[in-house]
């Protein structure tokens, strides 16, 4: 936007005055209580509007103070102005009961809105009090050094296009602020979602490590299980064997019983027939001999049937002799098959959560959209301090030549006395006079 | 002698996390595994070969099993096997303690192995991998032993970080097929001699174009393989050209039709290119909710013509940024800087 024109038809202590500017800087000076001021006040009325405050703090505002003493209805003034290039026309009538605002398209006679903020697009969206802010500086220097700094370079920047304003470094970086706000926002939000994906996967680690911790305990008391099985095992044939040798000793003893009744059966079987022998012969009574032999004999016939029975069952007995894997086998077998099972469901455990480890690793990578971010951050970086750099040394570039302005203007507004003016790195003018530097807001206490 | 070669089946992935069709996609792999086992007995296949990444992690136990039997329903095959950089070997993988079924050769060892088959004239060279990375080139200095047999390679990797190979290398070394896996990417490396199987099935949106396995018949000297899709799922990537004056409801139009217009088992990642007005911005969020669409990737550059601007704003802070941006090295990150920082100086909202 270029002001070409500001015409007051009654503000304060200006009326019926019209002020031309030229492209490029303009530099507006005079005598205290000259208007300065207000004519500055009246751009800002112009492009932003002014309303009367309420109640008694309204006796304060700039309202009140440019009002006509004698003409209230009659508080007015019009601005010409360029934007992009197009001509445009803004009459307002501030008096709060007549308020009035005309805005035309110079070029084509187009009427515009203020009301429906046609003005506020022309401005291209800068507010009250971005305006106050960024490009109104008052005398004071409210802006800081940095600021008016980006100011003057892109001031000047563009001024070297011919007015062309549409460059901005001030705006600039401050979009890209914005953007790099934005970016680091999907960061977050990218991030998050990571983590609830790792915190999920976590969980999952941790739930396998304690089945793995359990599933190791029981194999632990599976093992212990197992060894005193083996251990009970071990006594236990041990006691069978020894049971069985005693039972074989004993068996030798018996054997040695029954081979005796098996003899005095023989012998009795023998005395009999001994005894028929010696009775055909000799032809004497022998019963009493005949009655003890034939008990001798029913004695040992019973011991020898019973050695034959006895004899029999030693060799079942012998048949039946205990192995090793006979006793207790049941139990032990069914502990180990339960030990197996108990190894191989820990082995796919430790498994699983080997995949689980490798699943977080994985996650833990940044992936396409975080590494697209960062690159748009990365990005935003560069164009931002390349600006940055660019604004600087373009502002030194024609520090040089402002300096030379600026002096030529203080010069002149101050009818020769200070002639050497230097504007600072952080955007200030310093004067130098008698040898000495100071700033220019020593020099006049004006409004 | 028949042959049949997959690779990279990457037997319990899941992809597409978080779409409606991942689950189906998990179960969709296994079931391509189990129809190219079916293939392989019905084509009276004699040797499967399976160039690694059968699985998509560590297996486990009850996987083994699945797989191990139907590896039992096709006993006049032999099935050649290697563990590739997915399913690494290590002390406790379950690779190495399955009692596997008598027609499965699996290589154990991190270095050149063989098996031979008198009666096919054949042996296989390969290893398995019992890492995640190897960077040594193993398999460009491997010299068959037995000239008069046909000399199969069976490999996995072929890029920078898994065994770095190169095909005709090893056909000059001897050997008269190269049935290779790891890139997802199939194809043909030398004709007829050397193939990259590529992925049964794409594990990843990025996996573009068919996926399947290949049939061929070897003998001494004289080879001839085919490509076989599956198609359970095939990902394309689809690109939509903007200009400035492109409406969002057109490219959804666009997007609709081409839902409707290709098969139901293509998924579709969707581009939107070129150029767009610096002023507009397009919500793909109602595009990414069609079915079968993974997702939505804007490229898209502001409709600057940097030349004009920078000699409209020659000498101003403008024209020189651009020709200080267009000056750095033609990287993503520089020439998003130049789109950056050009919006930034002349008022548009960053995209």
């Amino acid at each position: 936007m270029r002001i070409e024109e500001a015409r007051i038809f009654n503000f304060g202590k200006l009326q019926k005055k019209s002020y031309r500017f030229a492209p490029g800087l303009n530099v507006v000076y005079g005598e205290n209580e000259a208007g300065k001021s207000t004519l500055h006040d009246f751009l800002g009325a112009m492009l932003f509007g002014m309303e009367k405050g309420r109640g008694r703090a309204a006796a304060g505002e700039k309202y009140s103070r440019y009002e006509p003493w004698h003409a209230p209805g009659y508080y007015s003034g019009a601005l010409r102005f360029f934007v992009e290039g197009r001509p445009f026309y803004l009459e307002r009538n501030f008096y709060q009961k007549e308020k009035k605002e005309i805005l035309k398209n110079e070029a084509d006679g187009e009427e515009l809105s203020v009301a429906y903020g046609d003005l506020q697009m022309l401005l291209g969206g800068v507010t009250k009090e971005a305006f106050e802010n960024t490009y109104d500086v008052p005398q004071s220097g409210a802006a800081t050094g940095k600021e008016l700094a980006d100011i003057l370079a892109e001031y000047l920047s563009d001024a070297a296009e011919s007015g062309d304003a549409s460059v901005r470094v001030a705006r600039a970086q401050k979009l890209l602020h914005t953007k790099k706000k934005e970016l680091n926002q999907d960061l977050k939000r990218i991030k998050n979602e990571k983590n609830q994906e790792l915190h999920s996967l976590m969980i999952e680690k941790e739930l396998l490590e304690r089945d793995c911790r359990g599933l190791q305990g029981s194999i632990a008391d599976a093992e212990r299980e197992i060894n005193s099985l083996k251990k009970m095992r071990a006594e236990e044939i041990d006691e069978i064997e020894r049971k069985y040798k005693e039972k074989e000793k004993e068996q030798e003893k018996e054997n040695g019983t029954q081979r005796i009744a098996a003899a005095v059966f023989a012998v009795s079987v023998l005395a009999i027939i001994l005894n028929g022998l010696v009775y055909g012969y000799f032809h004497y009574p022998a019963l009493l001999m005949a009655v003890s032999e034939l008990l001798f004999a029913v004695a040992g016939a019973v011991g020898a049937l019973k050695w034959k029975r006895e004899s029999e069952k030693k060799q079942e007995q012998q048949e039946e002799k205990p192995s090793p894997h006979q006793y207790s086998n049941a139990a032990l077998v069914q502990s180990e098959r339960m030990l197996k099972n108990l190894r191989d469901s820990l082995a796919e455990k430790e498994t699983r959560r080997y995949n689980i480890m490798e699943k977080i690793e994985a996650a833990q990578q940044p992936g396409e959209e975080e590494r697209e971010l960062d690159i748009r951050l990365k990005a935003v970086e560069l164009a931002s301090s390349q600006i940055a750099r660019l604004a600087n040394e373009f502002y030194e570039e024609i520090q040089d030549e402002l300096n030379g302005a600026v002096s030529g203007w203080v010069s002149r507004m101050t009818g020769g006395r200070y002639d050497r003016v230097t504007v600072t790195s952080e955007g200030r003018l310093q004067l130098h006079f008698d040898g000495m530097d100071f700033p220019p807001e020593t020099l006049s206490r004006g409004t | 002698m028949r042959l049949l070669h997959i690779a990279d089946v990457h037997l319990g992935v899941k992809p597409d996390a978080g779409k409606s069709w991942s689950a189906k996609r998990e179960q969709d792999i296994w079931e391509s595994f189990a129809k190219v086992i079916e293939t392989a007995g019905q084509q009276k296949v004699d040797f499967l070969l399976i160039s690694g990444d059968l699985f998509h992690a560590q297996p486990l136990k009850k996987e083994l099993r699945e797989v191990n039997y139907l590896f039992g329903q096709i006993p006049e095959t032999k099935i050649i096997l290697m563990a590739g950089n997915h399913d690494y070997l290590r002390q406790k993988s379950y690779y190495l303690t399955n009692e596997w079924q008598e027609n499965v050769f699996f290589f154990r060892q991190e270095e050149i192995g063989r098996f031979d088959f008198e009666k096919e004239n054949v042996s296989v060279y390969g290893l398995s991998y019992w890492h995640r990375e190897i960077r040594e080139p193993f398999y460009d200095n491997v010299h068959p032993t037995d000239s008069g047999r046909i000399n199969i390679l069976l490999a996995h990797g072929g890029d920078s970080s898994h065994i770095p190979f190169s095909a005709e290398r090893i056909l000059e070394n001897g050997f008269d097929y190269v049935a290779a896996g790891h890139i997802h990417r199939g194809g043909q490396l030398v004709p007829e001699r050397a193939v990259m199987a590529g992925s049964l099935e794409p594990t990843d949106c990025n996996d573009v174009g068919p996926h399947g396995y290949w049939l061929g018949e070897i003998e001494k000297g004289r080879s001839r393989v085919h490509f076989y899709p599956i198609r359970n799922c095939e990902y394309c990537h689809e690109d939509y050209f903007v200009t400035g004056q492109t409406a969002e409801r057109e490219i959804y139009g666009w997007a609709e039709k081409l839902l409707a217009e290709r098969p139901a088992y293509q998924y579709f990642r969707l581009f939107l290119k070129g150029k767009k007005n610096p002023d507009i911005t397009y919500d793909v969020s109602r595009l990414e909710q069609l079915e079968r669409v993974v997702d939505v990737v804007q490229q898209l550059e502001p409709d600057y013509d940097y030349e004009k601007l920078k000699e409209e704003h020659a000498g101003s802070i403008l024209g020189e940024y651009i020709r200080v941006l267009q000056n750095m090295p033609a990287e993503e990150i520089n020439k998003k800087a130049l789109e950056y920082g050009v919006n930034a100086l002349l008022g548009n909202k960053i995209e």
